[in-house]
C-alpha cells in the first residue's frame, strides 16, 4: 500500500501533477477582460481573472503575488499565459523570475507594451498554441502517493457535517498521512472553540504559539469590526440547519483533519515543507481558503458540505461530499459521494474507503462533479485595505 | 398538536449522542411530540419533548440553568442563556457561543 503508484506528469523531483491545464492568468484586475477574450480560442485554456494586483501595500502585497506565483507553481499547471497592464504593482517581471520555469511553459503578454487590441489577441492566441503542442509532447508517469498534497474543506455546513462527512474525511486524512502524504487542513475560524484538541497534537511550542495566535487574531477581528460572530459563523445557512455556536461548528469541522499530529503551522498559500498534517492560515471562507490551498501546491481538494454547493477551482478537482442524503440527492449534480450513509448504519471507515478510492480515482483522471460543471472559483484573501 | 405518547420509544432511537459527557444529543432524524424513555448507563429516565425538533437539531437531555455550559462531542460548545429542561430544543434561543458578547 505504501508504494501505491498514481498517473502525474513531472514537474520536478518529487513533484507531478495530476492534470496538465493550460492556465491564462491576469496579473492585475485591468487585464481580466482581456484574458476572458484570449481564453475563448481554445476551450481547454483556464481563465483566472481576479479583483487584485495594484495598489496592495506590505504584506498585502506579498499574499496576493505570492498566491498568483503559487498558482502558476501548482503541479497541475502545465502551461502558462500571463497578461499584465503593464503598470500594475504585482507585474510580470516580479512574477516569472518566482516560477518553477524548468518544469512549465511560460509565455507573456503586456497589454501597455502591445498596445492595438487586434494584436494582443493574436499573440495571445499565438502564444496558447505554442503552449499547447509543447504540452501534447509530456507523458504520464507512475509516481508515490506520498508525493501528494492533498486540502481539507467543508463550507455549507450543516450539522451532520461533524458526524459523518467530516469523521470520514479524518478516517481519509489519516490514511493519507500514514502513505506519507501531506494533508492541509485550513480554515482558522473554524478552530474557535476547538484550541485544546488541536494544541494537544502539535509538539513544537512554537508552532502551537503561531497556530493560537492565528485563531484569537479572529476572535479580535470579529469584536473590532462589530457585534459577534452570529450570522457569520456559524452562517444564517448553518444556523438555519441546526447549527448554534461557532464552537459547535469547529469542533464538527476539525474532525476532516483525523488524529494524527500536526507537524506546521504554514502561512497562505505557503508551500508546506513538512509531509503529514500541517495547518494554513486561511479564513473560513471557502473559495479564498481553497485558492490559498491550490498557492500552497495542493493537487486537489476534500471538500464536505451539508446544505450543498457547486464551488470548485480552476486547476485542482474538487471532490464533493455530502454529510445527508437529501443534499446528496436533491444536488446530484454537484455531488461525489454521500456520506449521509452513515446516518443509516453504515461505517464511517466504509465511506472512508470509498473516498479513498475515489480520491485516487480522480489523481489517474476521473473528472469530479465540479470539474463536469466547470466550477472554477478563485478569491485571493487580503491581508489590507486597498490605497 | 401531536400529543400522542411515545412512553415505549427510546430517545436513543432518534438522537445521537457523540460523548458521554455531553448534556445534549443531536437528532438524527425528527423527534415528534412525546415522552420519551432514555437510557442512560443504566439509569433510565422519562424526557418530554414539547415541540418537533426537527433533524440536525440539538435536545437537551438533562436539567440545564442558565450560565451552564453546554457539551457536545465531549466539549463545550456554548452556555445556557436561560434555564432549558430535558427534551427541548437547545439552539440559539436558549443557548450562545462563550466567545459572544
Amino acid at each position: 500500500m505504501n508504494n501505491l503508484m498514481i498517473k502525474g506528469y513531472k514537474r520536478s523531483e518529487g513533484v507531478y501533477g495530476i492534470r496538465n491545464h493550460i492556465i491564462a492568468l491576469s496579473t492585475v484586475c485591468c487585464a481580466n477582460s482581456i484574458v476572458t477574450q484570449i481564453s475563448r480560442f481554445d476551450d481547454t485554456v483556464i481563465p483566472i481573472t481576479h479583483q487584485h494586483g495594484c495598489d496592495h501595500v506590505g504584506i498585502d502585497r506579498e499574499q496576493v503575488i505570492g498566491t498568483l506565483i503559487g498558482i502558476c507553481n501548482n503541479p497541475n499547471v502545465g502551461g502558462i499565459l500571463l497578461v499584465g497592464l503593464g503598470c500594475e504593482s504585482t507585474g510580470i517581471d516580479d512574477i516569472i523570475p518566482r516560477i518553477n520555469a524548468r518544469s512549465k511553459i511560460i509565455k507573456s503578454i503586456i497589454i501597455q507594451e502591445v498596445g492595438e487590441k487586434a494584436n494582443i489577441l493574436n499573440l495571445g492566441k499565438k502564444y496558447l498554441a505554442e503552449i499547447k503542442k509543447r504540452l501534447a509532447l509530456q507523458n504520464l508517469e507512475q509516481f508515490a502517493i506520498c508525493n501528494l498534497v492533498l486540502g481539507l474543506e467543508c463550507g455549507a455546513s450543516d450539522p451532520f457535517s461533524g458526524i459523518t462527512a467530516n469523521p470520514a474525511l479524518g478516517f481519509v486524512s489519516d490514511k493519507l498521512v500514514e502513505l506519507g502524504a501531506t494533508v492541509i487542513l485550513s480554515e482558522i475560524p473554524e478552530m474557535i472553540g476547538a484550541e485544546k484538541l488541536l494544541e494537544n497534537r502539535i509538539k513544537d511550542d512554537m508552532t502551537k504559539e503561531r497556530l493560537l495566535s492565528a485563531i484569537n487574531g479572529y476572535i479580535q477581528i470579529s469584536r473590532k469590526y462589530g457585534g459577534d460572530l452570529l450570522g457569520v459563523n456559524p452562517t444564517p445557512g448553518n444556523i438555519k440547519s441546526g447549527l448554534s455556536t461557532v464552537e459547535e461548528k469547529s469542533l464538527g469541522c476539525i474532525a476532516k483533519a483525523g488524529t494524527t499530529k500536526i507537524q506546521d503551522f504554514i502561512r497562505y498559500g505557503e508551500k508546506s515543507k513538512s509531509k503529514g498534517l500541517v495547518i494554513m492560515d486561511t479564513p473560513g471562507n471557502d473559495p479564498e481558503s481553497i485558492t490559498g490551498m491550490a498557492a500552497g501546491g495542493a493537487h486537489l481538494i476534500l471538500f464536505t458540505t451539508g446544505l450543498g454547493t457547486p464551488l470548485g477551482s480552476p486547476i485542482m478537482p474538487v471532490i464533493k461530499i455530502s454529510s445527508n442524503s437529501n443534499t446528496y440527492k436533491h444536488m446530484k449534480d454537484f455531488m461525489d459521494i454521500d456520506a449521509g450513509q452513515i446516518i443509516g448504519g453504515v461505517k464511517v471507515s466504509e465511506v472512508g474507503d470509498k473516498i479513498f478510492n475515489f480520491l485516487i480515482d480522480v489523481c489517474n483522471g476521473k473528472r469530479t462533479a465540479s470539474e463536469i460543471n466547470g466550477s472554477k472559483e478563485i478569491a485571493i484573501n487580503r491581508l489590507a485595505p486597498t490605497f | 398538536m401531536d400529543d400522542k405518547v411515545k412512553d415505549k420509544e427510546n430517545l436513543c432511537d432518534y438522537v445521537i449522542i457523540l460523548d458521554k459527557r455531553d448534556n445534549v444529543g443531536t437528532a438524527l432524524k425528527d423527534i415528534p411530540v412525546g415522552k420519551y424513555c432514555l437510557n442512560d448507563e443504566g439509569s433510565k429516565s422519562v424526557i418530554e419533548v414539547r415541540e418537533l425538533i426537527r433533524a440536525g437539531f440539538k435536545v437537551s437531555l438533562a436539567e440545564l440553568k442558565k450560565d451552564e455550559y453546554i457539551h457536545k462531542y465531549g466539549n463545550v460548545i456554548g452556555m445556557a442563556i436561560k434555564n432549558i429542561n430535558p427534551g427541548d430544543k437547545v439552539h440559539i434561543e436558549n443557548i450562545k457561543s462563550l466567545i459572544q458578547k
